[in-house]
């Protein structure tokens, strides 16, 4: 990874404001001659350079994170219904504002959770802590990564294997709820898990 | 170039004694504070019309929003250029009458195919020209020639090109997915990420050529670099886990970012050469890193006091300095260009909005105030203005205003949410 940040780190600084082929995304300002005489008379000009306004929108190749993932095999029908039906019967757990403490009325359901995996370790979970939109951006994703992280925590000390739950922050990028009051706030500040085989 | 500045001893680039002179300063401009500019002529050709109208104002905006000029349309439309024979008398009697002390002539026209702006700038008071530009391009570029245009004024006061270079990044959902957007400071925005996910913190280089963002993709955080002109984009950062809030060092040496690869959020430094410096060491987590021009502290959010706050820190090391003592929510800091002043995110009566303090945090100012959330507060690369998110419109959009508060400017008109802008210069280097 930092080799990967070395090489282009190294690149920024010889970077020239020029557009290749595939055109430039945001103008580049154009070089310039002094144009301003002091004899009144105005003898040099400076040129916007046409390619001013051309915009890089990606070349078609582009995929979004998506797509990457390779095509998968449906399961059998049994199997994804099962699937969708222990989804229903996993909890979110929500949190204080800017805590990541498991509460106590979250716990039962918590150990309900981690039955669940237990007795399905085939199920791997994926564990997406959330946070509301009160607060900013940088701010909530490491509230969400703490959230998410203290939730998988919680059911591994409570007997889940480490290897079927990942965690993510997702911030305040995707909240379940919408209106600004605090019970909607509050319905913001989970972690979610999401389960799959 | 610096004539006028000699010939008209108004002198604003020297004017720093500290950090609250200039702050109050900005306070106290109003319009009697600020040099009077007189636009005696903004014509063009029959078939140009739209064009001078929208050139007049974007002429008028540029000057207004530089805080130190106040300029009248005088309505004259002189056709031509007050030349230096005739003119000289013209212009002097014009500036005692006006009561201005520099005049402006602009012209709109053709010239092979290319719009062509020829603008005079005159000092009232000896009744002469101190500048003369040409400056072509397309219709499209109007709005940029314009600024240029401007940019000559103000350069003769400040030395620099204020704002009418500079540009904006930040985040819009206008496709259904957050990507990175760039505009010019006034618009009209450009997307330049297409990865149909979450796209946030966005960084521009000092240039303005080069953009970090961390983006989403699947499990993890990472911190992507475009470069704005060829395109080209590359992952620079995928620690397992989050790699957030990515800011560019001042001076070109890399940029810092927030890693949570060691368990919890800290902050690093990626230089330039490519080795990983790490810059905090606590079990709180650090995030959102902004650089002091020098490049020798930082300004960050922590919680390790309990909350969310503002801290700054050298780079080479030492106790982490607490700068926000007011409230119990103060993220997102960042630096004014001379270092003096930091702008964040504070919370009051249950809503966010923008505070300003001194570097060591002895004075602070709430710069906003209303049943809305402001966030994202950024300074413009000359200093004299903030960006900032709000939602006193309903959505999110980008919104700009002076340093103390005052002439607030909705910048975004997409109808999408626009947030966490990034401003920069673009003049380039030797001019």
């Amino acid at each position: 990874m930092l080799a990967a940040a070395t090489l282009l780190i190294a690149t920024v600084g010889c970077t020239k404001g020029k557009s290749d082929s595939m055109g430039a995304m945001v103008d580049p300002m154009p070089d310039t001659n002094s144009s301003m005489m002091s004899d009144g008379v105005v003898k040099s000009s400076e040129t916007v350079s046409d390619d001013l306004d051309s915009v890089f929108l990606g070349s078609g190749v582009q995929s979004s994170p998506g797509a990457e993932i390779p095509p998968m095999m449906d399961p059998p029908p049994s199997q994804m219904e099962q699937l969708s039906s222990l989804q229903s019967r996993v909890s979110d757990v929500f949190f204080d504002f800017d805590r990541a403490v498991i509460r106590d009325q979250d716990k039962a359901m918590l150990m309900a959770n981690a039955e669940l995996l237990k007795n399905n370790p085939s199920l791997s979970a994926t564990v997406e802590g959330h946070a509301d939109d009160r607060g900013t951006t940088a701010y909530n994703l490491s509230l969400g990564e703490r959230r998410a992280v203290a939730t998988r925590r919680y059911l591994i000390a409570l007997g889940v294997s480490p290897a079927q739950l990942q965690a993510v922050s997702l911030g305040e990028e995707q909240p379940q709820c919408t209106d600004a009051t605090e019970s909607c706030w509050a319905q913001n500040r989970r972690a979610h898990l999401t389960l799959s085989r | 170039m610096m004539l006028l500045a000699l010939l008209i001893s108004v002198g604003w680039a020297s004017f720093i004694p500290s950090a609250w002179a200039i702050y109050d300063l900005e306070a106290s401009r109003a319009n009697t504070a600020r040099v009077p500019v007189g636009i005696i002529g903004f014509v063009g050709d029959a078939s140009l019309g739209d064009e001078v109208e929208e050139g007049l104002r974007v002429l008028m905006a540029d000057l207004r929003r530089s805080t130190l000029f106040h300029a009248r349309d005088l309505e004259m439309q002189i056709a031509g250029p007050p030349d230096e024979s005739l003119g000289r008398q013209l212009i002097a009697k014009l500036g005692a009458d006006e009561a201005v002390e520099v005049l402006l002539w602009a012209k709109l026209g053709w010239n092979a195919g290319r719009l062509e702006l020829t603008g005079h700038i005159y000092d009232a008071a000896r009744g002469r020209r101190v500048v003369g530009k040409r400056i072509l391009g397309t219709v499209e570029q109007l709005r940029t020639m314009v600024h240029r245009f401007a940019g000559e004024l103000i350069h003769q006061y400040t030395g620099n090109y204020g704002i009418t270079r500079s540009r904006i990044a930040f985040i819009s959902d206008l496709t259904g997915h957050k990507e990175v957007y760039v505009m010019d400071y006034d618009g009209p925005p450009k997307r330049v990420t297409s990865d149909r996910s979450l796209a946030v913190t966005p960084s521009l280089s000092a240039d303005g050529k080069m953009l970090l963002y961390a983006g989403q993709k699947s499990l993890n955080w990472n911190i992507y670099q475009r470069d704005l002109y060829s395109g080209s984009r590359a992952v620079v950062l995928d620690f397992p886990g989050l790699n957030t809030s990515p800011a560019w060092h001042l001076k070109g040496d890399g940029f810092a970012v927030a890693v949570s690869k060691d368990g919890n959020r800290e902050i690093y430094h990626v230089t330039a050469s490519g080795s990983l410096k790490r810059l905090t060491n606590h079990p709180g987590d650090d995030v959102s890193p902004a650089w002091s021009s020098d490049g020798k502290h930082i300004a960050f959010t922590s919680n390790r006091g309990g909350s969310p706050q503002i801290y700054v820190k050298s780079t080479r090391g030492g106790r982490a300095k607490r700068i926000t003592f007011s409230g119990r929510y103060n993220t997102e800091p960042d630096w004014s260009p001379t270092d003096k002043l930091v702008v964040f995110t504070c919370r009051a009566d249950g809503y966010f909005h923008i505070c300003i303090t001194t570097a060591k945090g002895r004075k602070t100012r709430q710069l906003t105030s209303g049943p809305w959330d402001d966030e994202d507060p950024v300074f413009s690369p000359d200093g004299r203005h903030i960006a900032f998110s709000s939602r006193r419109g309903g959505r999110y959009d980008i919104y700009m205003m002076n340093l103390d508060g005052t002439q607030v400017e909705r910048l975004t008109f997409n109808g999408a949410n626009n947030t966490a802008p990034d401003w920069a210069d673009s003049t380039p280097a030797g001019r």
